[in-house]
């Protein structure tokens, strides 16, 4: 049968064919399931059995954390959207002494995690802090009653916080819609009448309203993530309240189910950005670029810019900056003691196995979306890129579950087929750490690989082919070197997150393992903030490398320059 | 031989078959060039003789084997050996010059070093190899593109419009270098245009497409000589169209008239004059006519010039007409004009 051969070597070509689609089809499926898990197991959890726990949620707390959640959000949002946008507008449009150091400048408070220097205002303005000290013997006061000083521990104080840290990120965006605008339309403004004010109120800022709602809903996923802060000034959000539930109320379904709630709160913010990204499109209202007018501010518009740029920096990056460098050097010796080093390598081995794992996960998916330009492969990778938005808590529930019911699952195996108990694994393990971490960062490594690999033409590709590389050849030697550092910079920004990880840190981690940020935060909920101050110092100066990194990226951006 | 051979490919994405049944064949040591407009699915035909796109429908063999065919037998552009070079050049911009050359030579022998020497040296880009390709001009680009895709001698060497990126005084040069490199290498090649007089230039054979289909196969002369239908003889430039009814097997124009063979009377026919088949005559002949100039400009080595040719009840047709030298005569002037009937064609409407 000559005919035979040749049916089976198409058969095996066919089979060759479906193996070469399905490597990536497969990895892209499996990690979309990976990443998926955490969620999916909240989901199933707030459909299981609770005990009547939701009941329960329901008639006490609930109001209260959606309440305060909102109120946090709406607090954060105006904070950072008033500092970020005059801040950027003003270093951007107009000139004034010492305009070219505020422009990288104001992105110094991205440095400094929320709960650090919630710790540090703690610390200096508490009762028996030295400010509060300071006013009683200027004034002879003796006790609280004598005089009103505003409590720090409090929402209020979570949204000054959180808006001296976050506004950044407002800040980041605007300045770059600014810099893309043409002046021309700000001109045209100008001749028919519009005062420079008003220019900016009707042109300038509708512009830049897409990327300042991207900006936007960035600080408040970030609100939402936080835990440090809000524990440590007893404010009963959602974050909060999960891990009451979980942890004190031991009810990971009540828990799941308040992350569920949370979770839609996500979604809005989600939406919000998508469609943001969606509408970035009017903002080139003209390709003709000039160079920016700048106008030169003078008498008391100087000092006014001066003063609102300074503000910012000095809160949020300065002040508490010094407060922890003048501790790390009186208390630096107790902070070695208490085995600095060996949380240093924790939270080094931690961060950095994150960062090479989110990497490369990261490389693996946006170049097999590139190479397939399957809609199924890419609209995985969209999916597993999610976890940005999921806040800390809310992953850290679904891992415990997942990563659980694995563990249960597991050693009942074994128990039936080998008579041995495996126990828990997984759960509480570095791994279930190093996977919140991968989840959560995914989005940062995928994106900035995808972004990269797109300035890659298709026809550079066609040639790296044509001239004898294979696959994996082109991607050695066309795709890696050509977008190796924009990876870099995404592997050290997943790195820096994770230096400055919390909320799932904190009770994924294993027995006994202290990260910096969990050996910060313990100490600083003890009052020993200075014994600590080490330890937060480094994380703040692991958190410039990407203040220099974006200051780097924001200069030449201009278009048409 | 016939080096690379497609039969009845045909290709489509996510819409409209854009290659509606392509065979054509490649020989040894021939240059071809597929001629046709942007979307005619020209550059599909060279991503897929090249590997870049896998068949859908027919077969591609490269040296009588078999290399892509509807069954999912796809060898891979790598295994090829066939050298592309594309629109863009696509330069790596992280290698340097010599880097880009070597990239496709897997095994460096003296030989080969030695003809990257004289290739590059003959090409005037052997100073640039240290250089990066952002700080060559156009042309270096293209230089260097040419000779990373012949490099690792290839069996086949396919240009997707070489020299679109260049600016039109360059291109006259380049153009010129790179048939010569071609043929001195003796490698078979396909080229892709849509500029008629880089087909004419560079091909012995040119392919004409259109909306997926090879229209016309043919040598230049046959391609310029006897275009096929409208559509080619279209191709060259700008034309002289006029229409009028078959009797006799004839058509009778103000301009003169031309044989209709193989149309039935009472027919449709539209002549083709291509404005350099207006000639322009001292006296008036018999078959000739005169017409009245409405403007006259000059080129440089020709004139152009837009007559009005009044035919009574048919009321006034204007010709555009293109004569070599300087030939400017005032408006409202009367020339005598003939038509030369190897550059008029005649087809069906």
């Amino acid at each position: 049968m000559p005919y035979f051969p040749q049916l089976m070597q198409r058969n095996l070509r066919r089979l060759n064919q479906w193996r070469n689609l399905g490597f990536w089809g497969l990895g892209a499926f499996i990690i979309g399931w990976l990443v998926a898990s955490p969620l999916l197991s909240i989901l199933y959890l707030t459909l299981g059995d609770n005990q009547n726990i939701w009941s329960h949620l329901v008639s006490t707390v609930l109001d209260d954390y959606i309440i305060t959640t909102l109120l946090l959000m709406l607090g954060v949002g105006s904070g950072a959207f008033l500092l970020g946008v005059s801040t950027a507008w003003l270093v951007t449009l107009c000139r004034f002494p010492g305009r070219g150091w505020f422009e990288w400048a104001l992105l110094l408070p991205l440095a400094m995690p929320s709960y650090i220097i919630a710790f540090v205002y703690t610390d200096i303005l508490e009762y028996a802090g030295p400010v509060q000290s300071l006013l009683r013997d200027l004034f002879g006061w003796q006790s609280p009653r004598d005089y009103w000083f505003p409590e720090i521990r409090s929402l209020g104080g979570a949204i000054s916080m959180m808006s001296l840290t976050l506004y950044p990120y407002v800040y980041l965006l605007a300045r770059a819609a600014f810099l893309e605008q043409s002046v021309c339309v700000i001109e045209v403004s100008r001749t028919l009448g519009k005062t420079a004010w008003q220019s900016f109120y009707s042109v300038a800022l509708p512009l830049a309203r897409p990327a300042i709602v991207i900006g936007l809903s960035m600080v408040l996923m970030e609100t939402l993530n936080d835990f440090g802060t809000v524990d440590f000034f007893a404010v009963k959000t959602f974050t909060a309240g999960i891990y009451d539930v979980w942890l004190n109320m031991n009810s990971i379904a009540g828990a799941a189910q308040l992350a569920t709630v949370l979770l839609t709160f996500v979604l809005v913010l989600l939406a919000a950005e998508r469609y943001a990204r969606g509408a970035r499109g009017y903002a080139h209202a003209t390709n003709r670029y000039r160079a920016l007018p700048g106008y030169t501010l003078a008498g008391w518009r100087k000092t006014g810019a001066l003063v609102l740029c300074l503000l910012p920096i000095l809160l949020g990056f300065l002040l508490p900056a010094t407060i922890l460098a003048s501790y790390a050097w009186t208390h630096y010796a107790e902070t070695l003691e208490a085995d600095f080093y060996n949380y240093l390598g924790n939270s080094l081995m931690l961060s950095g196995m994150a960062a090479l794992i989110a990497l490369s996960i990261g490389l693996f998916l946006a170049y097999g979306v590139r190479l397939s330009q399957s809609p199924v492969l890419r609209a995985a990778s969209r999916f597993a890129s999610i976890g940005y938005a999921m806040p800390g808590a809310v992953l850290a529930v679904g891992i415990m579950a997942s990563f659980g019911a694995l563990d249960n699952g597991l050693d009942s195996w074994m128990r039936a087929n080998f008579g041995l108990s495996t126990g828990l694994l997984l759960s509480g393990s570095l791994v279930a750490v190093t996977f919140g971490y991968v989840v959560r960062f995914l989005a940062l490594s995928f994106g900035s690989a995808e972004a990269s690999l797109n300035k890659i033409t298709t026809s550079m590709e066609g040639a790296a082919r044509t001239l004898g590389q294979n696959t994996w050849g082109t991607l050695r030697r066309l795709h890696l070197p050509l977008i190796r550092g924009s990876i870099l910079a995404a592997m050290l920004l997943v790195f820096v997150d994770g230096m400055k990880e919390l909320p799932m840190t904190i009770v994924l981690r294993p027995f006994n393992f202290e990260t910096l940020a969990t050996f910060v935060q313990q100490y600083a909920s003890d009052e020993m903030l200075e014994e600590a101050a080490l330890a937060a110092l480094t994380i703040v100066a692991t958190g410039i490398i990407p203040v220099i990194l974006l200051s780097l990226g924001i200069r030449g951006s201009r278009p048409g320059q | 031989m016939t080096l690379l051979n497609m039969d009845h490919v045909r290709h489509r994405f996510n819409g409209p078959e854009v290659v509606r049944g392509v065979s054509l064949a490649l020989h040894a040591g021939e240059f071809l060039c597929l001629l046709g407009p942007s979307g005619c699915g020209k550059t599909t035909l060279l991503r897929l003789a090249a590997g870049l796109e896998q068949v859908q429908q027919g077969t591609i063999s490269l040296a009588n084997q078999i290399v892509g065919d509807a069954n999912g037998c796809h060898v891979p552009p790598e295994k090829r050996r066939v050298g592309l070079m594309f629109q863009d050049f696509a330069l790596f911009p992280h290698l340097t010059v010599r880097q880009n050359i070597c990239f496709g030579v897997t095994k460096m022998t003296p030989e080969c070093d030695q003809w990257i020497k004289q290739t590059t040296e003959r090409m005037g880009i052997a100073e640039l190899m240290g250089a990066y390709p952002h700080t060559l001009s156009g042309g270096q680009q293209q230089r260097v593109a040419l000779v990373r895709a012949l490099a690792p001698n290839p069996r086949a060497l396919l240009l997707d419009e070489p020299f679109s990126g260049l600016d039109v005084t360059r291109r006259a040069s380049v153009r010129e270098e790179t048939l010569a490199l071609v043929q001195d290498t003796g490698i078979a090649a396909m080229m892709v245009t849509h500029d008629p007089e880089e087909a004419m230039f560079m091909s012995d054979r040119i392919l004409v497409m259109h909306e997926g289909l090879i229209v016309q196969a043919g040598s230049p002369a046959e391609t310029y000589f006897t275009p096929a239908n409208a559509y080619v003889a279209g191709l060259f430039g700008p034309v002289n169209r006029l229409y009028h009814t078959v009797a006799q097997r004839k058509v009778e124009t103000p301009l003169g008239v031309f044989a209709a063979d193989g149309m039935a009377d009472g027919d449709q026919a539209e002549i083709l004059i291509r404005p350099e088949g207006i000639l322009i005559e001292k006296n008036q002949s018999q078959t000739g006519c005169s017409v009245k100039v409405l403007n006259a400009r000059l080129l440089g080595n020709a004139s152009h010039l837009r007559l009005a040719a009044e035919c009574g009840s048919a009321g006034v047709i204007e010709i555009q007409a293109r004569v070599p030298g300087v030939f400017l005569p005032d408006r409202g002037h009367y020339v005598n004009i003939r038509v030369d009937t190897e550059k008029a064609f005649v087809f069906p409407t």
